[in-house]
């Protein structure tokens, strides 16, 4: 990763493509930035086209601005797949660390104090066993105050590279204080990197430096820093849908309910804000925020099975008979049920006829019953969340759900316009949201830029608050230029500013100043029409 | 599980003397850092509460009218206490928030929405004495502290440790005439510190004779002698004091990189000596402990790693992987000495002495 002062700029284009990697397949809009217009929506059916060659298609396609994308629920990955990743600590002088989070941990020698001085050095003995066993497919590298000075975590990383390993992931990426917080959200990262990487495979430079991913928190980064730390992508399907929403309605109070790709989604929304909580991972709070849901765990891809007189949908997927499958699905049964001219309905009805017929069932009341059994999970959410009105739909199917829903529960529910492409559009219209940290030494007559772990050799000394802030935002904005999107920055927030004098022998030595600052995620525009 | 209240207040960095004033900022600040990273602060097992402001009647249970007068002119136009207690213009509002940080932390345990509460404060208070400020403290926070709790939740009697270095000399003179608080101080020979006094011999006045004890201990003393101490003397004497609270003076310049004492504590030593509180309280007044800072001058070398060990033990965390950077120990380890033989011959003769006025031992 590169994040130069550069002055090669790409310049503000103000066309905006947001793209959805849903469940039935992949949606596209174009937004332009200046008016909030909707200048095209396509839709890549998975029938026609694999998920792959439909993203890289979309991104060939867009020779000029902003790509944002919506990747498919990262949990359901961190869940399915069982990536093993190291955990390499330096904790130096703690309480007892975090030694069960990974699948393997090793606590090494190394330690850097607050001002970021080595104190300790880094003991690589016993490491290269621990990485040759080969029962591993990532590694998570955290030091103590890494984010003052990475050398440490940088010299393993230099080390476990010469032996081989690919996916790894420095804690120094996230500019903030607490190395659990870090460790856990490092070793997430690593769990997830694999996918982010197979994603992003074959795609151009120069592609990548258009394309970005958006984060839970609601905001869209460029990918080749996101794939320093993928955590930041946890979530990313429900903090889509909530800005697409507010795209596209005003100050909106409401429940929302999207059919995600692997689950069903419910956030409540206050005068259109949410409320962010992180991800937790084994119980410890990780940096990635995400809008706080509930989740109903199963999704549109999701088998149904019929035993005697019961249907139940099971948490395992499948593909649905409509995009090809042999195996009867809840997105076959709603295709059948609602009569949707979707994928191959012919192919569809053959498994939902021969599913009814062994059963001695009509295929229409399977259907129902399929039906019935998901909005009955979903309802049971509502009234544990306290049936806050109206329902407002997001997404392809959820407005037929939310209509059944509403009746039942006999609560107002809204069919915003757009909603079959909401999360298409939350990518497009969704600020840069990235964090940058600076930590000057004016004893060492240094600076440190985080994430990208930049030393600046300073040539004053005579540094102070203020000169730190403009480092940092000075920073954050050559970093969007760089991507071509100083524009899509619309608020800095300050997360954390101190100064502290530095005393050697009794006799000032000049101070340590931190600041770290966020470019907040909002929204661009709202759409018109 | 047992959550600590930790009391602190960005307002606490407020002030500077100068900046190489033993007493500064950094104190403070540069914990707090190492605190965050090591996810003290995000923790469960500790809560961050902010503190309330004391009020002048908070302070006038402890301190002359006349003083507090005193106060409040210098924090109009500045001035000094004495040479080493600057009084900058604007500083009271800071004290009264230490010592509202006392205050909040013996509420928030007598309340008993916490069983241990830690106020992260500055200024410190042991030196302030009824009627004037010395020594980096303006007003006695731990008086004020202890008065509150007996007016507003009637507790009648109070154990006060002091582990700072220095004897506490304002605190000692609040309460020398008092039976119903225990002052324990363990501090270095005050023949070799400020304040110079803090004698064997110095055991309160009237009804209150033998309910303060002074334990100077030689420079260099370490870990094992001070737990000798606490299993010889602080264990004996509190419990037979029965006391409903037992509140910290934790000055942390105990420590072996000190840069203004003698003494060899670790970081590790002072999570023991916690974890005996900790469990002499759970004996004595079931659980509570009320700690508050007091002095520790080694803002880089000592503070972090001392108070981090002092809030693990309160919380009752796994305190065995605690301790000092390799670099400190070499640095500064030489101060560390056996005092274990003179150590053993001051307990004997503060007992034999304390034995003519309580039945302790």
């Amino acid at each position: 990763m590169k994040l130069l002062r550069e002055t090669k700029v790409y310049g503000f284009n103000s066309t905006c493509t947001g793209v959805y990697v849903g469940y039935m397949g992949i949606d596209v809009v174009k937004v332009d930035l200046k008016n909030g217009n909707l200048i095209s929506v396509e839709k890549y059916p998975y029938l026609k086209y694999d998920e792959k060659s439909a993203i890289l298609n979309v991104i060939k396609g867009q020779t000029e601005g902003r790509i944002s994308i919506v990747l498919p629920e990262l949990t359901y990955f961190l869940r399915k797949k069982n990536t093993r990743v190291l955990l390499i600590l330096m904790p130096g002088p703690c309480l007892r660390p975090p030694l069960g989070l990974a699948e393997k941990c090793i606590v090494l020698s190394g330690y850097i104090d607050p001002r970021g001085e080595i104190l300790e050095d880094v003991d690589l003995t016993h490491l290269k066993d621990m990485v040759s066993e080969g029962d591993i497919d990532g590694i998570a590298i955290v030091s103590k105050f890494s984010i003052r000075r990475p050398k440490l975590e940088r010299d393993v990383m230099k080390y476990v590279s010469q032996l081989g390993m690919k996916n790894i992931v420095m804690s120094f990426r996230l500019p903030y204080f607490n190395y659990i917080r870090r460790s856990a959200t490092t070793i997430v990262s690593a769990k997830i990197r694999p996918f982010l990487l197979e994603f992003l495979k074959g795609m151009r430079k120069d592609e990548l430096r258009r394309l970005f991913l958006m984060r839970g928190n609601g905001g869209a980064v460029p990918a080749d820093i996101v794939l320093e730390m993928p955590a930041m992508l946890l979530g990313a399907e429900v903090s889509s849908l909530t800005m697409g929403i507010r795209g596209v309605m005003e100050n909106v109070t409401g429940t929302m309910i999207n059919i995600g790709r692997h689950s069903i989604n419910i956030v409540s929304m206050k005068e259109g804000k949410v409320n962010y909580v992180p991800f937790h991972f084994h119980g410890i709070p990780t940096f990635a925020y995400m809008p706080e849901h509930r989740k109903v765990p199963i999704s549109m891809n999701c088998k149904v099975a019929v035993s005697g007189d019961t249907v139940k949908v099971l948490q395992e997927e499948e593909t649905p008979a409509v995009f090809g499958g042999n195996m009867l699905t809840v997105l076959d049964a709603v295709v059948y049920y609602l009569d949707l001219n979707i994928g191959d309905r012919r192919r569809m009805k053959n498994v939902i006829n021969a599913y009814a017929k062994s059963r001695g069932m009509n295929p229409k009341d399977l259907a129902e019953e399929v039906l019935e059994y998901v909005v009955r999970l979903v309802r049971k959410e509502l009234i544990s969340m306290g049936k806050k009105g109206p329902l407002i739909a997001g997404g392809a199917l959820s407005g037929h759900l939310v209509r059944v829903l509403a009746k039942d529960l006999g609560l107002q529910y809204v069919i915003p316009k757009h909603h079959e492409y909401i999360n298409a559009i939350g990518a497009a219209i969704s600020s840069l949201s990235l964090e940058v940290g600076v930590y000057v030494n004016t004893y060492d007559s240094r600076a440190i830029f985080i994430p990208s772990g930049r030393i600046l050799k300073l040539d004053k000394t005579d540094i102070g608050i203020d000169d730190v802030f403009n480092m940092a935002e000075g920073e954050l904005k050559s970093i969007a230029r760089y991507y071509g999107v100083e524009e899509f920055i619309k608020n800095i927030r300050i997360v954390y500013l101190n100064k502290c004098s530095l005393i050697k022998e009794n006799l000032p030595q000049g101070y340590m100043i931190t600041c770290i600052i966020r470019a907040e995620p909002d929204i661009m525009v709202r759409i018109n029409g | 599980m047992v959550k600590v209240a930790l009391i602190y207040d960005k307002r606490y960095l407020d002030y500077e003397h100068e900046a190489t004033h033993p007493e500064r900022r950094e104190r403070l600040a540069y914990t707090m850092e190492f605190l965050m990273e090591e996810g003290m602060l995000d923790s469960e097992h500790v809560d961050l509460v902010k503190p309330k402001s004391a009020t002048e009647d908070d302070l006038l249970r402890v301190h002359k009218s006349d003083y507090i007068r005193l106060l409040k002119d210098l924090d109009k136009i500045g001035g000094f206490i004495d040479y080493d207690t600057p009084f900058p213009e604007g500083l009271l509002k800071i004290i009264l928030l230490a010592a509202g940080g006392a205050i909040t932390a013996g509420e928030l345990v007598m309340k008993r929405l916490y069983k241990r509460a830690f106020a992260l404060i500055r200024p410190p208070g042991h030196h302030a004495k009824s009627y004037i400020g010395a020594g980096f403290c303006y007003v006695n926070n731990m008086a004020i502290m202890v008065e509150y709790l007996r007016e507003k939740y009637n507790v009648r009697r109070v154990a006060i440790l002091d582990w700072d270095a220095h004897f506490g000399d304002g605190t000692y003179e609040i309460y020398s005439q008092d039976p119903n608080v225990i002052y324990i101080s363990i501090h270095q020979d005050p023949t070799t510190l400020y304040p110079g006094c803090g004698f064997i011999h110095e055991i309160g006045e009237g009804d209150a004779r033998g309910t303060k004890i002074c334990i100077p201990v030689p420079p260099g003393t370490g870990d094992k002698e001070y737990l000798l101490i606490f299993e010889r003397i602080v264990r004996p004497i509190v419990k037979w004091f029965k006391p409903e609270l037992i509140a910290v003076s934790a000055g942390v310049d105990c420590h072996f990189s000190d840069p203004i004492t003698h003494l060899g504590v670790t970081a590790q030593g002072y999570g023991k000596l916690m974890q005996k509180t900790v469990d002499l309280a759970k004996d004595t007044c079931e659980g509570r402990v009320v700690v508050i800072l007091e002095g520790g001058y080694s803002v880089e070398a000592g503070l972090p790693y001392t108070i981090l060990a002092i809030i693990a033990a309160l919380a009752e965390l796994d305190i065995s992987y605690i301790r000092e950077p390799e670099s400190v120990i070499k640095r500064y380890g030489w101060k560390r000495k056996d005092n274990m033989s003179e150590v053993i011959k001051i307990v004997e003769e503060v007992r034999s002495l304390l034995s003519k006025y309580i039945d302790a031992f």
